[in-house]
């Protein structure tokens, strides 16, 4: 397992669910080397952390949304962005399809999904 | 729709809508008054013998007046009123009669003799023409102006119609066997080409009646009604045609021409009129479905926006849903991770299994497109994905789902009941593989079954389980199991019908 890009960054403004996917992240045996909870906060960190995958929530406190930050880590860092969306409407599906992401999970999500998809992302 | 546009497209009835025309028709009567007197001097002067202006003159008093008399019991057929009754019967006596007058003057059709009857056959038809006429109009002006209320019953109303129709047919007819049968009885009203004084008196009687008709109808009827405004103008342009032509005093002088034409002019009157309202009505009932187009468009539109508010709410309700339930799941994993007895663990791993069954529902909601109804075979596939991605390496799960719409209230007791039956049977030792089955039945009714190939299991899982026996009685289904080379659990279910 390789961690020479500094880990992974957590993009989520409700405290218990950041908790949740620390924990969850942690227990994949990687680091985690921020939590941000707005999008400005993300890019910032993103810069600065370097991070090897970011887990982005689509909704976010302040301005700019989960693909704001997204097009912006993917130009500037170029780290794998995992988008965690409670919406699974065609709308917002079809904005977050504009990013290209690495991979999208619908909230409520599980261990073993999120496994599947850092797995296969670190392949 | 505006006051105005209503008014006139409920047929021109109403004194208010009176004021207008008549300043109008007055206006037009002191003209053709003037117009009138300025012709008189010359009246007795010979004009050009121009024999085709009787067959010019009847071919548009027979049109205008058939037409306007079929209009006029249009009307009355919508009002009842005896008055039009006896207009309509008026107008399709004057325009019959002109036919008559056609085969009884001579000159008309063949030169210098008439199609029918003695040379004093014309004359007659010419009286009793504008007699009848006069006589019918000067009924109903005088219905309209003293019993404006007197109409027919609704049920009569037809019959009367056709009765006026029939009787002015039999009356013309008997018009035209009395001046070709009988005419030698009566007695002479030319000589030469001059008048009998029986000719004058009789004409002079007939130009009081049509005056009294004129009088009753600008003063009386014509404030109801303005049908008998305009008819006051139609009998004045036929007051006019008569005096010309006794100003005349013999056929073919210039005033006896003039009053041919002036004839025609009143046979025209009531014709315009109808046109006038023909018009007004045509540009009212597409003013009217303008709006009404727009109107439409407009509810459209709001609705549109009202339904797309609703979806917009509805989708930020099951957001919100999806966040709660992830925290929910989020105090589950932060309870539970201190926990090391396996059974406590395994307890909050149901639990959040069960949180992510609710959650997958409500993602397949989010997805369809009216936000209530949606396909049941995409959800049981991802919560069987999800089992199957915590199941033991080399266990199997398979899903086989008919595609039915189904709504919340059925789709998570269901999941609950799919998730519970799979985590238990992929938690066996020794099943290698699970099967579960959405099947529809005939009727409106399905079909569960979730069967493994593990060994007989000791006890009876499903009814061991409260969960899974409450959620069943609850869809209101039957559970089966079986034991046949592994557990066979079969649920009977009645599926709610999709609006």
């Amino acid at each position: 397992m390789t961690r020479s890009t500094g880990g992974v960054l957590i993009v989520e403004d409700e405290f218990l669910i950041a908790e949740l996917l620390v924990a969850m992240v942690e227990d994949l045996g990687l680091h985690v080397c921020g939590v941000a909870a707005t999008a400005a906060e993300a890019m910032a960190m993103a810069v600065s952390l370097r991070p090897e995958l970011v887990t982005m929530d689509m909704r976010l406190r302040g301005e700019g949304d989960g693909v704001d930050a997204a097009l912006h880590i993917h130009a500037h860092v170029g780290a794998r962005v995992i988008f965690i969306t409670g919406s699974r409407e065609p709308d917002t599906v079809a904005r977050i399809g504009t990013d290209h992401p690495a991979a999208v999970l619908f909230k409520p999500i599980t261990f073993e999904q999120l496994r599947q998809v850092v797995t296969r992302l670190r392949q | 729709m505006p006051a105005a546009d209503a008014a006139s497209v409920e047929t021109m009835a109403g004194p208010a809508a009176a004021g207008a025309p008549r300043r109008l028709v007055l206006a037009l009567l002191g003209l053709y008054g003037a117009a009138a007197l300025a012709a008189l001097p010359f009246a007795a002067r010979p004009g050009p013998e121009v024999t085709a202006i009787t067959p010019l003159f009847v071919a548009t008093v027979l049109i205008t007046e058939v037409a306007t008399g079929f209009l006029v019991l249009v009307r009355f057929e919508a009002t009842r009123r005896w008055s039009l009754l006896l207009l309509g019967a008026a107008c399709l006596f004057a325009g019959l009669m002109a036919v008559l007058h056609l085969l009884t003057f001579p000159g008309a059709i063949l030169p210098g003799r008439s199609m029918l009857g003695m040379p004093q056959a014309a004359a007659w038809t010419f009286l009793l023409w504008m007699g009848g006429y006069a006589g019918l109009a000067l009924a109903a002006v005088a219905a309209a102006a003293f019993a404006p209320g007197w109409r027919v019953a609704p049920a009569q109303v037809r019959r009367h119609g056709l009765w006026a129709v029939a009787l002015v047919a039999g009356l013309v007819l008997g018009c035209g066997l009395l001046v070709t049968g009988r005419v030698a009885a009566l007695p002479p009203l030319m000589l030469g080409q001059a008048w009998t004084p029986l000719n004058a008196g009789m004409t002079y009687g007939e130009m009081v009646a049509v005056a009294a008709a004129i009088l009753l109808s600008l003063a009386g009827a014509g404030r109801r009604d303005p049908i008998f405004l305009w008819l006051g103008l139609a009998l004045s342009a036929l007051l006019v045609a008569n005096l010309l032509s006794l100003a005349g005093g013999a056929r073919y002088s210039l005033g006896w021409s003039l009053g041919r034409l002036s004839w025609a002019v009143s046979a025209s009157v009531l014709f315009l009129f109808f046109m006038g309202q023909f018009l007004r009505q045509q540009q009212a009932l597409a003013r009217a479905k303008a709006t009404l187009e727009e109107r439409v468009a407009a509810r459209t539109a709001e609705l549109t926006q009202a339904l797309g508010q609703r979806d917009l709410l509805l989708r930020e309700v099951y957001h919100r849903v999806e966040n709660n339930l992830q925290i929910v799941d989020s105090l589950i994993h932060a309870e539970a991770r201190p926990v090391t007895d396996p059974a406590a663990l395994e307890g909050f791993a149901r639990l959040r299994q069960r949180v992510f069954t609710l959650g997958q529902a409500h993602q397949q909601l989010m997805r369809s497109a009216d936000l209530r109804y949606f396909d049941i075979a995409p959800f049981l596939e991802e919560l069987v994905a999800e089992i199957r991605r915590a199941a033991l390496p080399g266990c199997t799960v398979e899903v086989l789902a008919d595609p039915v719409a189904v709504d919340l209230d059925f789709a998570i007791p269901l999941g609950l009941i799919v998730t519970e039956l799979v985590a238990q049977a992929v938690r066996q030792e020794g099943v290698g593989r699970v099967a579960v089955a959405f099947r529809r039945e005939a009727g409106d009714a399905a079909r569960l079954t979730v069967s493994d190939d593990g060994p007989a299991a000791p006890g009876d899982l499903a009814a061991g389980n409260r969960l899974i026996a409450g959620l069943t009685r609850q869809l209101g289904g039957r559970i089966g199991i079986t034991r046949e080379g592994g557990t066979r659990i079969g649920i009977d279910l009645p599926i709610p019908e999709a609006a």
